[in-house]
């Protein structure tokens, strides 16, 4: 009763207009009526992950925009150094749950908003949990985190007994991204368009790392040298300048400084051209680019929750580093795309008495089709398991271990094999299926 | 500012124009956004370009870049050398060769780029064993630099634009730091027939001793440069009869470090819209779908809401008749313009429907990009808005429109 109330406010009356009027844009099922409106405020469910930079503005934008129902999904503290644009966190939140502190100042500022946080890995959250969402919004920087949200989506998608997909069973995913003045905001409708692994190509290898990282638990080369140039450098100011990273003098003294610091943390590898690479290459994280793209999502949210008009088909990227510029187009599903297509995936090996488990766990790493990270390989053969390799656990790793070094062969792996294939990039497994190019091959056992 | 009334806009917009004081206005409208910048004249010299082409000077190397770069000896490497010497040198190296069997000519056209690659790819290959060879990482990256640094870069139209702006040539006491400094380049300009060297050498497969040594010999041919620059800086401050301080020696090496990069936009009033009878839309207006339409309507409801105090639809009862009198103001307006464009009724019906609401979503975006168009006008670096940009957040897609 008091939800009804509040949908006949004052203050929705201006997304009462977009909702409770017919427009010749809107999605062919729509039929604007109030109940929209009680739809957002007091039923819709959404899931906005990673509360950062885009999480802060994302949650600020739908909360503004009606909806009541937001969990948040986080597992970071917040850092001195996210002040400047998660600007839902203020210095004495600093060491807290950048979910909890969110949810709390958002619930404090908008009236009736139930915003629910979670501090945790959005791997630690079962089916059932993203089963409850309507439409679920990412704001994240990191691939693999991507790639396992959707995982998940498609793996809750059900199909009929004639293959026919159950509409009713989508989560729409609506995913932002930016780097420095740069972003892109899609809409991804699992199992009907093209979902994250079908565009996996179009992200470039990550170059950039989160300060909290830097600070305390470095672990590449790079964050040595970013340590140093955004933290030593200012306290120091070893030439009483800006850091310039063509200035060889500055570079060799942060070199110093990088391998110092390496060699504390027992990391390998901080060389000359390293330093200069991390040095040059700062992509910051820019607020008003984050404002735009979680915009946009919002956007995106408001109508794949309402249909009061037809959402983004399908990607769109953003750039104001001249003008104001913005590139629209409809990525493509991919038919044998690896987690959406529901296909053993054919993986051609040229010669199996000569291929090593090893070199094909390489394949799976650096194929861009793939790009796993730590993949467990098992099969199956003559109608027994066998487990070929999994590195996550320290027992089986060890016992496994040896089949590294054999050939496909030696394992009695034949042509047309399945292997069943879980990486830490993907909440389900990816089936393999092996097709040998030599086809007369005596199987040496 | 949002959705202020005409008769607030124009004279403000005037005054400030005069005051040349940078206005930025928006306009949130339903699913739509509107932005305008005004500015009368703005310079950038940092533009941060996307994808810019390493400036090696390898066709008309100076001296010092010219002995060091002879004293390596390709061919003479031993194996372990020859992996590890700087790209730039093997690129000398064969750009030598080359213009010895083309009449000292550098190529110029793609198929003799083509020849000087094949000549870089046939020496750089070793051996990896079992007869297999691979091309070392440091020839690949000199074939990648023979096909767009070889020969120095023309000077950039935008570049020369400025150097020939009266404001470059007819200097005054009250000429500003940027256009003395273009005076200076402008000379240098006109004796070398270059841009000074940016000395900025990009990464490359390479042992950090030679690396190093060639960074510096690129970094102190910059800085010899932007020395004279100064010098000349200075000359010019003291001929308009200016305090020395006027231009300091770090502002000319930033500016001859960016000079490629320099841009130059004048604006237009944005009062002179409202207020001429024919506004040139005339190339925008051919493409039926273009968002130009957009730009339309949203003038056409400007004039609504000095009309009738209302937005269009802004009641429910009256969406459909407020549809008509909206496309007449708009057709009249089209008119006064001089065109007899017809607009989609949709676009016009859609806009009814908003009945002026504002979506917080559609606001915060275009309060993103707005809030980074005056950073830029504050920073002078990355080029600013040319000067209409409207928002299609129906299709999500946008584009800019200089009027």
């Amino acid at each position: 009763m008091e939800e009804c109330k509040e949908s006949s406010q004052k203050k929705w009356t201006h997304l009462r207009k977009v909702l409770e009027r017919p427009g010749p844009f809107s999605h062919p099922e729509f039929e604007p009526s109030p109940d929209i409106l009680d739809f957002i405020l007091s039923t819709c469910k959404i899931l906005i992950v990673g509360a950062g930079g885009l999480g802060c503005e994302l949650l600020k934008d739908l909360a503004m925009m009606g909806f009541k129902h937001i969990h948040i999904i986080d597992m970071d503290t917040i850092d001195l150094s996210n002040l400047n644009r998660q600007f839902l966190f203020r210095l004495k939140d600093v060491g807290f749950s950048k979910a909890e502190v969110a949810a709390d100042f958002v619930n404090k500022r908008i009236q009736g908003c139930q915003v629910v946080p979670h501090c945790c890995m959005i791997q630690e959250k079962n089916p059932q949990f993203y089963r409850q969402f309507h439409v679920i919004a990412c704001g994240l920087d990191s691939i693999s985190a991507r790639r396992w949200i959707n995982g998940m989506l498609v793996s809750l998608l059900e199909y009929d007994e004639n293959d026919v997909l159950d509409q009713s069973s989508i989560i729409p995913l609506v995913d932002g991204g930016t780097e420095g003045f740069k972003g892109n905001a899609r809409v991804i409708l699992p199992g009907m368009t093209a979902c994250v692994e079908c565009t996996l190509d179009l992200y470039p290898p990550q170059v950039t790392y989160p300060l909290c990282t830097i600070a305390n638990t470095p672990r590449l080369p790079e964050h040595c040298v970013e340590y140093v140039k955004m933290v030593q450098w200012s306290k120091e100011n070893p030439f009483g300048v800006p850091l310039d990273g063509d200035d060889a003098q500055h570079l060799t003294w942060v070199h110093e400084k990088a391998s110092e610091r390496a060699n504390q943390f027992n990391i390998q590898g901080v060389t000359f051209r390293l330093v200069q690479g991390v040095v040059k290459n700062i992509i910051p994280a820019v607020a008003s680019t984050n404002a735009v793209i979680a915009g946009v999502c919002a956007t995106e949210v408001f109508k794949l929750a309402t249909s009061c008009c037809t959402p983004l088909n399908n990607f769109m990227v953003f750039n104001d580093i001249d003008g104001i510029y913005t590139y629209t187009y409809e990525a493509e599903k991919k038919e044998n795309c690896t987690v959406c297509s529901n296909i053993p995936h054919p993986v051609t090996i040229e010669d199996p008495s000569k291929m090593k488990l090893k070199d094909l766990i390489q394949f799976l790493c650096e194929n861009p089709k793939f790009q796993m990270k730590n993949p467990g390989l098992t099969t199956n053969i003559d109608g027994k398991s066998k487990t070929l390799y999994i590195p996550t656990i320290d027992v089986i790793e060890a016992r496994t271990r040896p089949n590294l070094s054999k050939t496909l062969l030696e394992l009695g792996l034949s042509d047309g094999q399945q292997i069943i294939v879980a990486d830490t990039t993907t909440p389900t497994s990816v089936i393999l299926k092996l097709v040998y190019s030599i086809s007369d091959i005596e199987m040496k056992t | 500012m949002r959705n202020v009334l005409e008769r607030v806009l124009i004279p403000l917009s005037k005054h400030l124009w005069e005051c040349e004081v940078p206005l930025l206005v928006c306009q949130s409208i339903g699913f739509l956004g509107y932005i305008r910048l005004q500015i009368k004249e703005h310079t950038v010299i940092e533009a941060h370009p996307d994808n810019e082409s390493p400036d090696l000077r390898l066709d008309q190397p100076w001296p010092a870049l010219n002995d060091y770069l002879n004293s390596i000896d390709i061919e003479q490497l031993d194996q372990k050398e020859k992996s590890h010497v700087p790209p730039v040198a093997i690129l000398h190296y064969y750009l030598n060769k080359y213009k010895d069997s083309h009449d000292g000519n550098v190529p110029q056209k793609r198929s003799e780029r083509e020849q000087l690659q094949q000549m870089i790819k046939d020496s750089g290959h070793s051996e990896e064993g079992n007869n297999r060879f691979i091309l070392e990482e440091n020839f690949e990256q000199a074939i990648h630099y023979a096909n767009t640094c070889a020969t120095t870069k023309p000077i950039p139209d935008h570049v020369q634009t400025i150097l020939d702006d009266d404001c470059c040539v007819k200097l005054t006491q009250n000429s500003s730091s940027f256009w003395i400094m273009c005076s200076a380049l402008r000379e240098m300009v006109q004796a070398e027939g270059a841009l000074p060297l940016k000395g900025t050498l990009p990464d490359m497969a390479a042992d950090t001793q030679s690396y190093i040594t060639l960074q510096n010999i690129y970094q102190k041919q910059a800085q010899n440069q932007a020395e004279s620059i100064y010098r000349r800086a200075l000359e010019i401050i003291r001929n308009l009869g200016l305090p020395q301080d006027s231009i300091t020696e770090s502002e000319v090496k930033y500016f001859c470090k960016h000079s490629s990069e320099l841009h130059l936009i004048r604006g237009s009033c944005l009062a002179d819209e409202y207020q001429k009878t024919s506004l040139d839309l005339t190339s925008y207006l051919e493409d039926p779908d273009s968002l130009i339409f957009y730009y339309v309507i949203l003038r056409g409801l400007e004039r609504f809401l000095s009309e009738f105090n209302a937005y269009p639809g802004q009641l429910d009862d009256q969406v459909e008749p407020d549809i008509l009198k909206l496309k007449g103001i708009i057709n009249k307006l089209l008119n006064e313009w001089g065109y007899s464009h017809v607009l989609r009724d949709e676009r016009v019906h859609e806009v009814c429907r908003y009945g002026g609401a504002e979506l917080h979503s559609v606001s915060s975006i275009l309060g993103g990009c707005a809030a980074q168009e005056v950073i830029k006008v504050i920073t002078h670096q990355y080029k600013p808005l040319v000067n209409t940009f409207i928002y299609d957040l129906i299709n999500s897609t946008s584009a800019t429109f200089c009027l």
